[in-house]
């Protein structure tokens, strides 16, 4: 009870504090006129070119020839591979962004807590997210080497296996495998993100409520997640992004294959460009693969409106 | 009474402790079996049956590498793209978050739409045209391309960071300056992003880290061997039949070094910079 | 101190360069040119930076910009330059009739004399056509032969070299029946490492191929392929393989042969150079790689990459001068020592190869090629690569049927 009123006072709080002057336009470019500016050159110039090119007919050795209407488009939804790949897309994605979140929670939980040498979990915490993908993905295809990888090496000591398991390889568990190192990379940032969430709570308002008498759980789930909330959704919209534009985890540990039984639609399009020299195909799905963002965006827009109203 | 209960306490204290260092190993194991690959001879690389640790400590491997690559060069070119990008997009952004947590105008929702949408985007995808409009303004293969482009693309998640932290700042803080004879640059800029300074930090080490670790647009557009940054250049150990993992992995601690000592000492910054931009 | 030699030698060889550009100066325009390359080995970029030195000391008016990408940059690199029309003025590859088929390259007899084209192996210029027409230089060749663990083949109580699949079969048995899951009698990597050459070599002996030259049409999903296929399955099916093939790259089974724990698999020419690498102790044997049965001809796979060339304003004689002084004696055999145990592209360079070479330029006479002229082989081989070994798990005739499809909407040109 105590803990809702206050978070109440802290949002009128909040909302007093901002100014909401009304100003032209003109007045604002000199302000973000330098930003607009970078993103339309940057972003919105090859999103253009990509447009354009998925509607032109282009060789096998990519030069555009005609505008060529939806033929690119057509060919792409008469691929019969697309449609396993948009289907993994969506385990890929759901699946990597709830593992992690649910295995982030408690791990936020954990380095909030104070014990000895806490800064110095945090610190190993932060190496996944400090050392670039592509190569976290190859130590990751080292360890996991079916023949020469260590992991295989402590099973077979610990007596867990006698046979080398072909982790990576596997048709039964490999884009499980590779799940499981998208999760390990996604964690970090999650982590940080939550554990910033867990400290913006005020102190008072937890002894409060262990005062009155309430369990460790009971204030983890009545104040605690509900204070969550909105780092929670954050964190979660940030990696659906991610782990949908995700590439290189995918790319070197299988290449998409054997064939394209792992690949997801972020590495199918790539293949279509540069492996099969089929950029038509490709550019199509770049643009498909665009909408979907866009709906994501949108998804987006709408929890951060209904949540950050000041922004 | 006391007695128990500081007993309970120390025992789930260390059920704590011992979860939370088997989870900090558990994600540094693959970086010390990194490590420990890189201070291998090739050979013993491919030795059947592998070992934990390595036979023989090839230290030299750290000098080696040296010599079989410009990493020097490389690493300069990390430094040079990965801070003027940071810098460029935080001159950038700073404005643009101020004026959208400051006041209200037209397009104001199509603007925030826009930046919004610029982090949906993976550049792989758009990396054709990236590539026409490079050589359109003739800057391939130069460091300014990739200093634009990384700046650009890690824009979105700077404005939307500070610009929630400007908006926690309350505003009478700003206004006492301006009566005390500041000009609004001024206030801006010895009160509003002192106090700010966790979001900016925070900022910085996002574009810092995305910048550091890009791969494809470096790729793409940067051809001499001695302008390449790190992740691009690395690939000089990949040959088509064997790949020199020891060199590979050595260059790879060498370049995660320096990110990791930026976290080390910004890394309360980092945490309460979060708070402030997600959580109000 | 590597290093303070090579900055001496680029800071003498810049230090010329200036000054021979302003000698030059006037009298013609500079010319860039730029070259981009695979990286066969680590070696390449030194061989580069020493070579393109030498020429542009020799050459002060023409200026060399070099790039040596890794196998798999290349293939994005390379088509992102030609999709967005900044062709490189050199290209090395392994395929070029993409880039005849688009009249984008120049034809070789403008930039050899023909005194120097007929060093190159006959065999390989053929492969090098377009339409009839020459538009490429071979770089480099392998062909490929059966390797074998001589302790673990002759261990298992085997005496004669497996010469037929039959054979093969008996011999996998026996090795499988000594040790058990220790070793993997056969290796057949279907990754996409190298899939379409794995593939091919021994549907080969069974008399399959991708494309029929003589009736101009695709054959992927030919009667021999198919058959080749099944006979792959079944080696899986029995256990003489390494576990999950379609996975399985040719660098991985390399591995593995390499720690003495695969009895056979059929490797490239500069396999005895990487074991090298490899430090192995395996002792190994070569021997021409079995066919189907008796009445089918053994064969082997020869592969060879490309240098082209291409067409640009007032670049023809700049990129002559390049490829040619390339292909000198000394220089092509620089090249040939950092590319790492290949067979030479040409008839000079040949006379003076390493002795393991010998038996595979010996095979040479019994090779097979990819359709490598064909307009469309680029994107036929890459799908190819990609999908064949999902025949092992999946249907084999599904898997046949739809690359042949695809293939035939790429064309025969």
């Amino acid at each position: 009870m105590s803990g809702k009123l206050l978070i109440k006072n802290n949002a009128t709080i909040t909302k007093k504090s901002v100014a909401t002057h009304d100003v032209s336009l003109t007045s604002a470019l000199p302000w973000i006129g330098p930003a607009l500016i970078l993103i339309a050159l940057v972003v919105i110039w090859p999103v253009v070119e990509l447009v354009r090119i998925s509607f032109t007919d282009i060789t096998i050795a990519g030069s555009l020839l005609d505008f060529h209407g939806f033929t690119n488009y057509r060919e792409l939804l008469a691929n019969p591979d697309l449609y396993p790949v948009a289907r993994r897309t969506l385990l890929w994605v759901f699946g990597i962004v709830f593992s992690t979140v649910i295995l982030s929670l408690p791990l936020a939980q954990l380095i909030n807590q104070d014990f000895p040498g806490r800064k110095y979990v945090r610190w190993a915490l932060i190496f996944p997210w400090a050392a670039s993908v592509v190569m976290t993905s190859m130590i990751w295809t080292w360890i996991l080497d079916a023949y020469s990888g260590e992991f295989n090496l402590t099973l077979t000591q610990i007596g867990l296996i006698t046979e080398p398991v072909d982790w990576v390889n596997n048709p039964g568990n490999s884009f499980y495998v590779l799940m499981a190192v998208a999760v390990f990379v996604s964690i970090p940032f999650t982590t940080y993100v939550l554990l910033a969430g867990l400290q913006s709570i005020p102190n008072d308002i937890i002894e409060a409520a262990a005062v009155d008498g309430a369990g460790h759980w009971q204030i983890y789930r009545q104040i605690k997640f509900p204070l969550l909330r909105n780092s929670l959704l954050i964190a979660t919209i940030i990696n659906l992004i991610n782990v949908f534009n995700s590439f290189p985890i995918i790319w070197i540990m299988t290449r998409g294959g054997p064939g394209y039984e792992t690949d997801t639609t972020t590495t199918f399009a790539y293949k279509l460009a540069f492996i099969e020299s089929n950029m038509g195909q490709s550019t199509a799905l770049g643009v498909f693969n665009f909408i979907v963002i866009l709906l994501i965006v949108s998804l987006y827009l709408k929890v951060t409106k209904a949540t950050r109203t000041e922004l | 009474m006391k007695n128990t209960k500081s007993k309970t306490i120390s025992v789930k204290k260390v059920a704590t402790m011992t979860g939370a260092y088997f989870i900090a190993w558990f994600f540094l194991y693959p970086y010390i079996n990194m490590f420990l690959t890189s201070v291998r001879s090739h050979e013993e690389l491919y030795a059947h049956p592998t070992t934990h640790l390595p036979q023989a400590w090839q230290w030299r491997n750290y000098l080696d590498v040296w010599d079989n690559a410009p990493i020097a060069n490389f690493l300069k070119s990390s430094l040079i793209i990965s801070i003027s990008a940071t810098i460029l997009a935080l001159v950038v952004s700073l404005p643009a978050a101020y004026f959208l947590a400051r006041y209200r105008f037209k397009f104001r929702g199509a603007f925030l739409l826009l930046v919004l949408a610029t982090q949906m985007f993976s550049p792989t995808a758009l990396i054709i045209g990236i590539f026409r409009e490079v050589d359109f303004f003739s800057l391939l293969d130069s460091y300014l391309a990739l200093i634009i482009l990384n700046a650009g693309f890690n824009l979105a998640f700077s404005i939307w960071l500070l610009a929630g932290f400007f908006s926690s700042i309350p505003i009478e803080i700003e206004e006492a300056a301006l009566i005390d004879g500041c000009t609004r640059i001024q206030a801006l800029r010895r009160v509003t992003i002192p106090i700010a300074l966790p979001g900016v930090v925070t900022a910085i080490i996002f574009t810092f880290v995305a910048a550091w670790n890009e791969f494809t647009i470096a790729l793409t557009i940067i051809s001499s061997i001695n302008k390449k940054p790190l992740p691009v250049g690395l690939t000089q150990f990949i040959g088509q039949y064997d790949i020199a993992w020891e060199y590979l992995f050595t260059a790879t601690i060498i370049a995660i070094i320096p990110v990791v000592v930026l976290f080390i000492v910004i890394e309360r910054y980092l945490v309460s910079g979060l708070t402030a931009g997600s959580v109000k | 101190m590597k290093r303070p030699t090579k900055r001496r030698i680029a800071a003498l060889a810049s230090l010329g360069l200036v000054a021979a550009a302003l000698a030059a100066a006037p009298a013609q325009a500079n010319v860039t040119i730029k070259v981009v390359t695979p990286n066969y080995t680590d070696a390449m970029p030194a061989y580069y930076e020493d070579l393109n030195a030498r020429f542009m000391a020799a050459n002060p008016t023409i200026k060399v910009v070099h790039e040596n990408l890794s196998w798999d940059d290349i293939l994005v690199k390379g088509r992102t330059f030609i999709s967005t029309k900044s062709y490189p003025d050199v290209l090395n590859l392994n395929t070029f009739s993409e880039f005849a088929a688009e009249g984008l390259l120049y034809k070789t007899s403008d930039l050899f004399t023909e005194a120097k084209l007929s060093d190159f192996v006959t065999a390989f210029r053929d492969n090098s056509k377009y339409n009839g027409v020459e538009y490429a230089v071979p770089d480099l060749a392998s062909a490929r032969m059966f390797f074998i663990n001589k302790a673990l083949f002759y261990g298992a109580g085997n005496t004669k070299i497996p010469k037929t699949w039959a054979d093969v079969t008996a011999a996998a048995k026996k090795i499988k029946a000594k040790y058990g899951s220790k070793v993997y009698p056969l290796a057949i990597p279907l990754g996409s490492e190298e899939a379409q050459a794995e593939f091919q070599i021994w549907a080969g002996g069974n008399g399959g191929r991708y494309f029929d030259e003589k009736n101009k049409k695709w054959v992927i999903n030919s009667k021999e392929n198919l058959e080749t296929l099944n006979q792959l399955r079944a080696w899986v099916k029995a256990g003489y393989t390494q576990p999950n093939p379609a996975s399985t790259n040719r660098t991985d089974a390399f591995k593995l042969f390499s720690q003495g724990r695969v009895a056979m698999i059929n490797a490239s020419v500069f396999f005895p150079s990487t074991l090298k690498d490899y430090k192995s102790k395996v002792d190994y044997g070569v021997a021409p790689f079995p066919s189907a049965n008796a009445s089918k001809k053994p064969i082997t796979l020869g592969v060879q990459d490309y240098f082209m060339a291409f067409k640009k304003e007032g670049n023809k004689d700049a990129v002559s001068k390049y490829l040619n002084f390339l292909f000198e004696g000394k220089n092509y055999a620089g090249f040939l020592k950092a590319a790492g145990g290949f067979i030479p592209a040409t008839k000079s360079a040949s006379t003076e190869v390493d002795s393991s070479l010998l038996p595979f330029i010996e095979q040479l006479p019994n090779a097979i090629f990819y359709p490598g002229t064909l307009g469309a082989w680029g994107p036929v081989v890459a799908k190819i690569t990609t999908q064949i070994g999902t025949g092992i798990t999946k249907n084999p005739k599904t898997v046949l049927d739809s690359l042949q499809k695809a293939a035939e909407s790429a064309g025969t040109n």
